[in-house]
């Protein structure tokens, strides 16, 4: 039945574009649309697509693991510490990745004098940025635990190691992992935008090939295309996950 | 585990070998003092309901027991040995070298339900033994179906904690007690968040524990369940022990003006 309806949607959404294209080539004639050079520029397309999804994979490990970071400061005994990461947390919640990731290109090597590589640099932001969301969502995560469940485990006389991994870490990653999911997926796309600092990812090699052909239209549409044919599996292996994972509660998610 | 409940010998509550011993307990949150120099002996096997209105301290002082908060003053002895002890505020609160020990003879069930959700039932049972206890998981799991058993829940192995009713979890939260080999049970109003329907499931349990001569502490607003099953009653007020003794003298003839009162709007 669910199954079903997402596969609908999903269908709806595939075939909306075309619909458009087509109607869009009957009112406006002098567009010829013309996907017929698209083969020869997949290999192109191809390579763009690994590095997209490199990029993705380095941010999101880092960025997790920079996110448990992040989270256990803002929920540290410490107020510096917490202020700390409460600032950087604002930062990147409340400034566009464009600028931070421009900021990370141009900007670092002037103010440290550090020359790095474009990668590297642009890396660096995105892994701040994803850090800080992810560290969120922890936060989030870890807060909503109720108090007496901690108490609890530390009466059975669990350590505080044995706690985390047994009962802390394994709830909260159940109640964050859909967050954590659409985050990642929100990164994949995101990651487009390296595409402005020279970053041969799949949109860059879209635009290349897009400036080659004179076909920026259709190339386009193939560059969203070939973004959602590796976003939308990936939602939906995340909710058959998600679904597993809450086989414990009462209702399901 | 089915005798008839025998109160302890009533000298004994001034035994040096007393499950919980614990003298002039203060506790400070803020600007509330919330215990102001409790004393309050418990013997082994002994039943003992603590009752009060809100805010009279009586849960405070049960987490004091069990270290979930850090005694401002006071000392506690369990066992008959040393487990807590603090001079006065300023000075450090010092662990005896038995401290963990003593504190895993000691159980704790919450008023809300604190069962692991991610953990079935059984796993629940023995997280404790097998992580903390080093007890082999076939005996731990043999230990818990048998105790699952014991409080009526034999059919819920393998379910999770959210299939459940409320008096199940409560019942199943003290099996897992129970499975970790406590001496003493500390009970903090276990039935306050139970419909009403659940409230003698758990009520009867708690009985055949008292029966079989578990050493417990009951904070409870069940003033039938302190009449029947306790052997002392401990009225608090305001951070203070009012008055205590056995069920017959609190609830037949109170002493003190401020436990009459208290009855009178509970009763």
């Amino acid at each position: 039945m669910h199954r079903l309806r997402t596969w609908r949607l999903a269908a709806v959404a595939l075939a909306a574009p075309i619909v458009f294209v087509g109607c869009a080539s009957r009112d406006t004639p002098s567009y010829d649309w013309n996907f017929g050079v698209i083969p020869q520029y997949l290999p192109a397309l191809g390579q763009g697509l690994v590095v997209t999804i490199a990029l993705t994979i380095l941010i999101i490990v880092v960025g997790m693991s920079l996110g448990v970071v992040v989270a256990g400061a803002r929920l540290s005994r410490f107020a510096v510490l917490r202020w700390l990461t409460t600032g950087y947390v604002e930062v990147m919640r409340c400034t566009p990745t464009l600028v931070q990731l421009v900021w990370a290109y141009y900007c670092l090597p002037i103010l440290f004098g550090i020359q790095v590589p474009a990668f590297a640099a642009i890396a660096f932001a995105l892994i701040l940025n994803t850090g800080a969301f992810y560290g969120e969502a922890f936060r989030a995560g870890i807060q909503s635990i109720p108090r007496d469940q901690v108490e609890t485990a530390d009466i059975l006389g669990l350590s505080y190691f044995q706690r985390m991994r047994y009962v802390i870490v394994p709830l909260t990653v159940r109640i964050v992992l859909p967050v954590l999911i659409s985050l990642s997926i929100g990164l994949f796309k995101e990651t487009s935008l390296v595409s402005t600092l020279g970053v041969a990812d799949l949109m860059y090699q879209g635009k290349l090939v897009a400036t080659a052909t004179y076909r920026p239209l259709e190339i386009l549409t193939t560059v969203a295309l070939i973004y959602f044919l590796v976003a939308f599996p990936v939602t939906l292996l995340a909710r058959r996950l998600e679904i597993h994972l809450s086989r414990y509660r009462a209702v399901a998610a | 585990m089915t005798t008839t409940p025998v109160p302890p010998d009533g000298r004994a509550t001034a035994n040096s070998r007393a499950a919980i011993d614990a003298r002039g307990i203060h506790k400070r949150f803020g600007n509330n003092l919330v215990l102001r120099g409790v004393d309050l002996t418990v013997a082994t096997g002994e039943v003992v309901a603590i009752i009060g209105r809100s805010g009279s301290g009586k849960s405070t002082l049960l987490r004091t027991f069990i270290n979930l908060e850090k005694l401002d003053q006071g000392s506690i002895r369990v066992k008959g040995q040393p487990y807590l002890e603090r001079e006065a505020p300023n000075k450090p609160l010092i662990h005896a070298p038995d401290y963990r020990r003593l504190r895993l003879s000691m159980g704790m069930v919450f008023q809300s339900f604190t069962l692991f959700p991610q953990m079935t039932v059984i796993e629940n049972l023995t997280l404790g033994p097998i992580k903390v206890l080093k007890m082999r998981k076939a005996e731990a799991v043999q230990r818990a179906e048998a105790l699952l058993r014991r409080v009526g829940l034999g059919d819920k192995r393998d379910a999770f904690p959210d299939h459940l009713s409320g008096g199940q979890k409560q019942r199943a939260a003290i099996a897992r007690e129970l499975n970790m080999q406590r001496e003493i049970l500390l009970f903090d109003e276990v039935t306050s968040a139970l419909d009403p329907e659940l409230v003698g499931e758990v009520l009867e349990v708690m009985r055949e524990l008292a029966s079989a001569g578990m050493t417990m502490v009951v904070v409870t607003h069940e003033m039938s369940f302190a009449k029947s099953v306790a052997h002392r009653v401990v009225f608090m007020d305001d951070g203070v022990v009012v008055e205590e003794g056995p069920p017959s003298q609190i609830f037949g003839r109170p002493q003190h003006d401020r436990t009459r009162a208290f009855l009178e709007r509970v009763l």
